[in-house]
């Protein structure tokens, strides 16, 4: 332990140290700049003024009355159009079979394009308004959004939800011809149970980045359902996220560590309280209780030739169906095992999710014999 | 499952046990670390913004950036921790140096399309640190560890089957080496289980946990200003968290020259790792209705982490005349290898609301000498989610059980963080803060008698210095942390379960250093 201290001290150290080392580097262009007061962002810094490119200034002359926003977002419609116009030049056939210009370059549609997870995104790419509130849901392709399945993709709609197309802060979110649409879809609806729309992050040109993952739906898309996990399976066609024959238990197999959360809330910090007068032993660190923890002890005797040691003392132990027990009988000696109801019935395929792991070992094998007298 | 993190000072109340509603709470009982400036101000960054610590808080604030700016810090950790277990008292010390921040700011501080200004960051940060060590001892004649493979076999109503063979990492090692056994009923049936553990005399306990890891977020974050009044922002986080648990559980008989009772002693070790890493986003808005006022909320949405555990288990006893000493393993038992597990973990949704002040000389209003902020967090505790990666029903069923228990045991609360900051000089500024993180637990830890044993809470001081030029900037903060919390080495459901009182006092020194360009 002592030498890990001395490690971590030498580490902060050499960092500090090097630090110092930087700061004593850069001092002598500083000092200058003490005399007057630094600016800090957190504090509040002036804008700069845009600057004006050759290209605003060109434009702002044939039109003036053109917005720069709307300017740029043409000139990227132009491109596109150059290219087609190019391709068909090239080829007129070429792609022809899946080739209509209007419905691939809409442009209500296109900021959606690519946005979502497949290339047919959705979320933020139609409508949608506002920096908060309706998120940009597309009621014809946000289905396809993501892994939730064929229902999901709700996230984005409703409530405190999405950051979708936002005509008058464009590119804070949603489509900007600029930034390309920083962050699409985050939703969350109150109606549904809060679906989680996924992230639409646009890149630039227009088109979205990566993203439009997600979209779920607690009722259909299963996999991330907070109520049935994978219930109703959801997913497109046989994709595997079904799980069909499902039987709800009162109590799950190899959980009973959780329950013990659940259904005992008592803690204790003390030991059993001892009555010196007459010897007993309460099984609860109150004297005032007289709790029935003796059915959960086994009496053991053992031979035992030193008068100096005892040689009856309690176990724990769980009996199934109680061993006959009541509160009343506290110790139960171990030659009293002939009297117990009839035999329970266990079971050998029990377990095997202990701590949520596959606890089954994977080489069955017995418990060596004991090894003791 | 012991799972303790101290970030600037994070600890989690646990139980030692295999996967557990601990490893949520893990990752949402913190009091994340930010940068040198932001622990210094308690973490009440959310309404101020210019610091590399509103990706992770409230990405609105990036909007205020008009320069460049890189960072790097550096914390050092220092926690001592006391315990109090069944009257016995024992202490441990844990120390810890390691990177806090790295991260880079890329500002547009012109006016364009719309906006004043804007900025784009990529940051890496570690919100919390698991490193620390945590042991403590007692006799107890109340109840044995072994009392919990006792009650899992009880409750599943194993049969001798598959108590060797389906609970390779805990019954079934103590049901091989003879640490519990059956009870002969009529015509050699199982009548139940008993543990060797003479417990009306009782035994020595030893809890020895040691953690490491941490938890970390790589953040790309952008934040717009638009007319110097209305900042807005989000960030996209990747979390990556590792943690690593090494355990040891030991019950020895009171009298070691007693060899007739047919107990020795037991030691349990576990090995548990868990890796994961997700994604999540954060979105945020401050509004700056007067120069001197700035109110702020933030949204973090859940996180989905992607986990993948291993864990290995062994087990030695000693029965003396019973079956004498025997040892076995989960390795043994599995081919050689660990156990595995896979799920995504969904943390809960956060939210933040934030105000801040700026106070100036009455013939310099525009020049703030400093402000005084403070944050409201809310969270939803109860709110994490497990989910099975497989399409294993047992599997589904048992992160069912789980998700339920998550939402018996936490419960929503509030986390209070207040700052301020008083420029000394145009170059110098002196900050302190304070925050209190209340309890996540639903119902609190009180005894048989209702006495309650601990109140979990975390509550933190800090201070620090800055000095800012143009070109650079150079932080330095100490913060202190104490904290209460339970740790509950094993649950049982038929007993009251033991509990072991711990108070820390965790001393973090951050020093960062940054370019402005």
């Amino acid at each position: 332990m002592k030498k890990q201290r001395n490690l971590s001290l030498i580490g902060f150290n050499a960092i500090v140290l090097l630090m110092a080392c930087s700061f004593f580097l850069t001092s002598c262009t500083s000092l200058q700049q003490t005399t007057t007061a630094a600016t800090d962002d957190l504090y509040f810094t002036p804008s700069k003024e845009a600057e004006t490119s050759t290209k605003t200034t060109a434009r702002n002359n044939a039109a003036e009355a053109v917005d720069s926003v709307e300017a740029e977002y043409q000139d990227y419609q132009n491109y596109q159009d150059d290219r087609y116009l190019r391709l068909k030049v090239a080829n007129r056939n070429r792609w022809s079979s899946i080739d209509d210009f209007g419905y691939w370059n809409n442009p209500s549609f296109r900021v959606g394009f690519g946005m979502g997870y497949g290339g047919y995104g959705g979320f933020g790419g139609y409508g949608g308004f506002g920096g908060f509130g309706y998120g940009g849901w597309d009621p014809f392709w946000s289905n396809r959004i993501g892994w939730a399945g064929y229902y999901g993709g709700f996230g984005g709609y409703g409530g405190f939800g999405g950051f979708g197309y936002d005509p008058f802060w464009a590119g804070a979110f949603g489509y900007d011809p600029f930034w390309g649409g920083g962050f699409g879809g985050f939703g969350y609806d109150p109606f549904w149970g809060g679906g989680f729309g996924g992230f639409g992050y646009g890149g630039f040109g227009g088109y979205g980045g990566f993203g439009g993952w997600g979209g779920w739906n607690p009722y259909y898309a299963g996999y991330w359902n907070p109520y049935r996990p994978i219930y109703y399976g959801g997913g497109v066609g046989n994709f595997p996220m079904q799980r069909n024959n499902y039987t709800p238990r009162a109590m799950q197999t190899s959980a009973p560590a959780l329950a013990g959360y659940r259904t005992n809330r008592n803690y204790n910090n003390a030991n059993n309280f001892s009555n010196t007068t007459n010897g007993s032993t309460r099984y609860t660190s109150n004297p005032n209780l007289n709790s029935g923890f003796g059915n959960l002890l086994r009496r053991v005797t053992t031979n035992n030739a030193n008068t100096n040691q005892a040689n009856s003392f309690d176990r724990p132990a769980r009996y199934f169906n109680n061993g006959g027990f009541s509160n009343s009988n506290q110790n139960k000696s171990s030659n009293s095992t002939t009297n117990t109801n009839s035999a329970p019935s266990v079971n050998n395929n029990a377990g095997g999710r202990s701590g949520g792991f596959n606890s089954s070992g994977s080489a069955p094998s017995s418990r060596p014999p004991r090894g003791g007298n | 499952m012991k799972k303790i993190v101290i970030g600037i000072l994070v600890f989690v109340s646990t139980s030692l046990q295999a996967q557990s509603p601990e490893d949520g709470l893990r990752l949402s009982w913190f009091a994340p670390n930010g940068t040198p400036r932001s622990n210094a101000l308690g973490g009440a960054m959310g309404s101020l913004g210019g610091d590399l610590s509103a990706a992770h808080i409230n990405p609105a604030g990036l909007g205020f950036y008009k320069s460049g700016e890189l960072l790097v810090t550096s914390k050092y950790l220092n926690t001592e921790t006391d315990y109090k277990y069944r009257g016995s008292f024992s202490s441990t010390s844990n120390n810890k140096s390691t990177l806090g921040n790295l991260g880079i700011v890329f500002a547009d501080g012109k006016k364009n399309r719309g906006y004043s200004s804007t900025a784009f960051s990529i940051s890496f940060t570690q919100i919390a640190d698991f490193n620390s060590r945590q042991r403590f001892k007692g006799v107890n004649n109340f109840s044995s560890y072994s009392e919990k493979f006792l009650e899992e076999l009880y409750y599943d109503n194993a049969g001798m089957g598959a108590a060797e063979n389906n609970y390779i990492f805990g019954s079934s090692l103590a049901f091989r080496t003879y640490l519990i056994d059956t009870i002969a009923g009529k015509n050699g049936a199982v009548a139940g289980y008993q543990s060797l553990v003479p417990i009306s005399s009782g035994v020595n306990q030893t809890f020895d946990s040691y953690t490491s890891g941490s938890s970390n977020e790589l953040a790309f974050g952008w934040g717009g200003n638009v007319q110097d009044k209305l900042y807005l922002g989000a960030s996209i986080v990747l979390p990556i968290v590792n943690f690593n648990r090494s355990l040891q559980v030991s019950e020895t008989d009171l009298s070691s020259t007693n060899a007739t009772n047919q107990f020795g002693g037991f030691v349990f070790n576990e090995d548990f790792s868990s890796k994961g890493w997700g994604i999540g986003a954060k979105f945020g808005i401050i509004y700056k209705p007067e120069s001197f006022l700035r109110v702020g909320f933030a949204l973090h949405t859940p996180q989905l982490i992607g986990f993948r555990d291993r864990l290995s288990a062994d087990m030695t006893t000693n029965t003396e005349s019973y079956a004498g000493k025997v040892s076995a393993s989960s390795d043994e038992l599995n081919n050689g290898n660990a156990g595995l597990r896979e799920y995504t973990v969904m943390t809960p949704t956060k939210a933040t609301f934030s105000g801040s002040y700026f106070f100036a000389s009455p013939g310099k209003p525009t020049q703030p000498l400093g402000f005084i902020s403070a944050d409201i967090e809310w969270v939803n505790y109860a709110g994490t989610r497990f989910y099975a990666n497989d399409f294993d029903q047992a599997s589904a069923d048992y992160y069912d059980d789980l998700n339920n228990t998550m939402k018996a045991t936490y419960k929503n609360n509030f986390n209070i963080r207040l700052g301020s900051e008083i420029k000394l000089t145009s170059n110098w500024m002196a900050r302190a803060g304070t925050a209190y993180y209340g309890s996540p637990y639903k119902n609190e830890f009180a005894d048989e008698n209702g006495t309650t044993l601990v109140t979990p809470s975390r509550f933190i001081i800090s201070g620090g210095i800055g000095y800012r030029t143009n070109k650079y900037f150079l932080d330095f903060t100490i913060s202190s942390a104490t904290n209460q919390d339970a740790v509950v080495p094993y649950r049982l459901i038929d007993k009251p379960s033991p509990i072991a009182q711990e108070k820390s006092r965790a001393v973090l020194f951050n020093i960062g250093y940054g370019i402005r360009f």
